[in-house]
C-alpha cells in the first residue's frame, strides 16, 4: 500500500487525515482537478492507490504549499503530491493536460542536465514539438523576444563535467535503492 | 557590506530587469553582491516533483560553492530559488551521506539564506533606504504580491506571518507610495504552468489582478520572476477573458526602490515590461 510506503519514504502519516477539507478549500487549482485533495488522502487511506496515481490532481498541483501549511494534522500534503508524481511518472498519463505538465517537468530537467541552467527558447521549442500546438502563444512569444526577454543561446556554465557527474551519481544512488 | 548573491536562471533572461534593478539599488546602498560565475539551476518546481535527491542536490551544489566564498549571508532575489535553497538546507541532515557521496564534501550549514526582499526590509537597510528617498512615490497605490514561496511553508521559510505578511507593505510605505490591503497577496499565480497549462494561469492571475484592481491599486509589487512574468504577460488574455480593463504594471520591488531613490525608468529596465508604467 502506498500509504505505508509514504510513511517509510518521506515520514508522512496519511492516516492522520480526518477529512476537515482545509487542504481542498485553500487549493488554487482544485476547480480543474478530477479528485479533490482530501479525496486523494482518503483514497490513500483506503488503499485505492490507483485512484490517486491516475488522477489529474497530482499533476495540476502547483506546489504552492497552502495545503501543507494549513493542515491541522501537520501532514506535508505537498510532499505527498511529490511522492505520488514520482510514482506516477513511470505510468502512462492519459489526460492531455496532465501529460503536458509532466512532460514539461521532464523538458525542464533535461535543460538543466544539458546546460546547467534552463534555456527557455529550447524548452519552448521542445514543448511545442511535444504538444504539437505550434501556434499557441506565438504572439506573446514574439512580444517577449522583442522586449529582449528570451535569449537565443543557452547561458554558459563552466565545469559542466561537475554537473554531469552530479546527475550520474544521483542516478547511481537511486538505482541502488530500487 | 558584502553578501553572496545567487541570481538564478531567469534573472539572466525573462527577469533581466530584476537583476539590473537589484544590482543598482544594492550598489547605491553600499552593498556589494558577490556572485560565483558557474552557479547552476536550483531545480525549481520540476526537481522536487521528480526526485528527492535532485531536489536537495541541485541547490546544494551552489550552497557548497557559496560557503567557500567568504560572506556568511547568501541573498536570493528569486522566490523560487530562495525556497529551494532553504528547503535543501532544511532537508540536508536527512540526506547527508548521499550528498557526501555525490559531492565528496560536507555542507557546514553556516550560510544564512535570505530572500532579497527580506534582506532589504531588515531594520537597518530599511532605514537606510528611507533616508535616501529623493522622489517619494506618492502617485502610486500599490498592492504587495508575495505569492507562494516567500512565506510558505513556514517550517522552512521561518516566516511568522505566512498568511498575511506585511514586510513589503512597510517598504512601500517608506517609499512614499500607498500600500493597500487585499485578499490575494499569498495566493498562487500558477508558477511554471505558464507554459504547460496557460489556461490555469489565466484563471489564477485573473483572480489576483481583478482583486488588485477592485481595491484601487495602480501597481502590483512583486519579488519573484515567475509571478512577474505570469501577471504581466498573461494580463491581456485575462482582460479579454473577463472583459475587464486592468492596465496594471507589475513592478519588482527593487524597481520601486530605484524610482524612489531617483533612478530613471530606463536605468531600472522598466521598458522590459509588457504592461507599461505610465508616470
Amino acid at each position: 500500500m502506498l500509504a505505508q510506503e509514504i510513511k517509510k519514504d518521506i515520514g508522512e502519516n496519511i492516516y492522520k487525515c480526518y477529512q476537515c477539507i482545509k487542504c481542498t478549500s485553500g487549493c488554487p487549482t482544485v476547480y480543474a482537478m478530477d479528485l479533490s485533495i482530501n479525496q486523494i488522502m482518503r483514497a490513500l487511506q483506503l488503499g485505492k492507490d490507483d485512484l490517486a496515481l491516475k488522477s489529474k490532481t497530482i499533476w495540476l498541483c502547483t506546489s504552492c504549499w497552502t495545503c501543507a501549511t494549513r493542515c491541522p494534522q501537520g501532514i506535508d500534503i505537498t510532499s505527498v503530491m511529490d511522492f505520488l508524481r514520482m510514482r506516477a511518472a513511470k505510468m502512462e498519463i492519459r489526460d492531455q493536460q496532465a501529460a503536458t505538465i509532466a512532460g514539461f517537468n521532464q523538458i525542464f530537467l533535461d535543460s538543466v542536465r544539458s546546460h546547467g541552467r534552463i534555456f527557455e527558447l529550447g524548452m519552448i521549442i521542445k514543448l511545442k514539438m511535444m504538444t504539437r500546438k505550434i501556434f499557441q502563444d506565438l504572439g506573446l512569444g514574439l512580444r517577449m523576444i522583442l522586449k529582449g526577454k528570451i535569449p537565443f543561446a543557452p547561458q554558459r556554465v563552466g565545469h559542466m563535467r561537475e554537473v554531469r557527474s552530479m546527475f550520474r551519481r544521483i542516478r547511481e544512488i537511486e538505482g541502488r535503492k530500487v | 557590506m558584502k553578501v553572496g548573491y545567487y541570481p538564478g536562471c531567469t534573472l539572466n533572461s525573462t527577469a533581466e530587469e530584476y537583476n539590473i534593478s537589484a544590482r543598482k539599488v544594492c550598489a547605491s546602498l553600499g552593498i556589494e553582491l558577490v556572485e560565483i560565475s558557474d552557479w547552476t539551476c536550483c531545480g525549481a518546481s520540476a526537481a522536487h516533483a521528480a526526485s528527492h535527491l535532485m531536489a536537495v542536490a541541485l541547490p546544494l551544489k551552489n550552497l557548497l560553492a557559496y560557503q567557500k566564498l567568504g560572506p556568511d549571508t547568501l541573498v536570493l532575489p528569486c522566490a523560487a530559488c530562495y525556497s529551494r535553497f532553504k528547503a535543501a538546507a532544511y532537508l540536508y541532515p536527512a540526506h547527508e551521506e548521499e550528498m557526501e557521496e555525490i559531492f565528496r564534501e560536507k555542507y557546514d550549514q553556516a550560510l544564512e539564506i535570505r530572500s532579497l526582499l527580506n534582506f532589504l526590509t531588515g531594520e537597518e537597510l530599511l532605514r537606510s533606504i528611507k533616508e535616501r528617498v529623493k522622489e517619494p512615490l506618492t502617485y502610486l497605490r500599490v498592492v504587495a504580491y508575495y505569492g507562494c514561496l516567500l512565506t510558505r511553508p513556514p517550517r522552512i521559510t521561518g516566516e511568522e506571518q505566512y498568511e498575511y505578511p506585511t514586510f513589503m507593505e512597510e517598504l512601500i510605505g517608506e517609499l512614499g507610495a500607498e500600500p493597500l490591503d487585499w485578499s490575494y497577496k499569498t495566493e498562487c499565480c500558477g508558477m511554471s504552468f505558464s507554459l504547460s497549462a496557460p489556461e490555469l494561469v489565466i484563471k489564477l492571475c485573473g483572480d489576483i489582478l481583478r482583486n488588485a484592481k477592485d481595491v484601487g491599486a495602480n501597481v502590483i509589487a512583486v519579488a519573484c520572476p515567475l509571478c512577474q512574468a505570469n501577471l504581466d504577460t498573461r494580463q491581456r488574455e485575462v482582460e479579454k477573458r473577463y472583459q475587464v480593463n486592468l492596465d496594471l504594471p507589475i513592478l519588482y520591488f527593487t524597481q520601486l526602490i530605484g524610482l524612489a531613490l531617483g533612478m530613471t525608468p530606463a536605468e531600472l529596465g522598466l521598458r522590459k515590461h509588457l504592461v507599461p508604467l505610465r508616470v
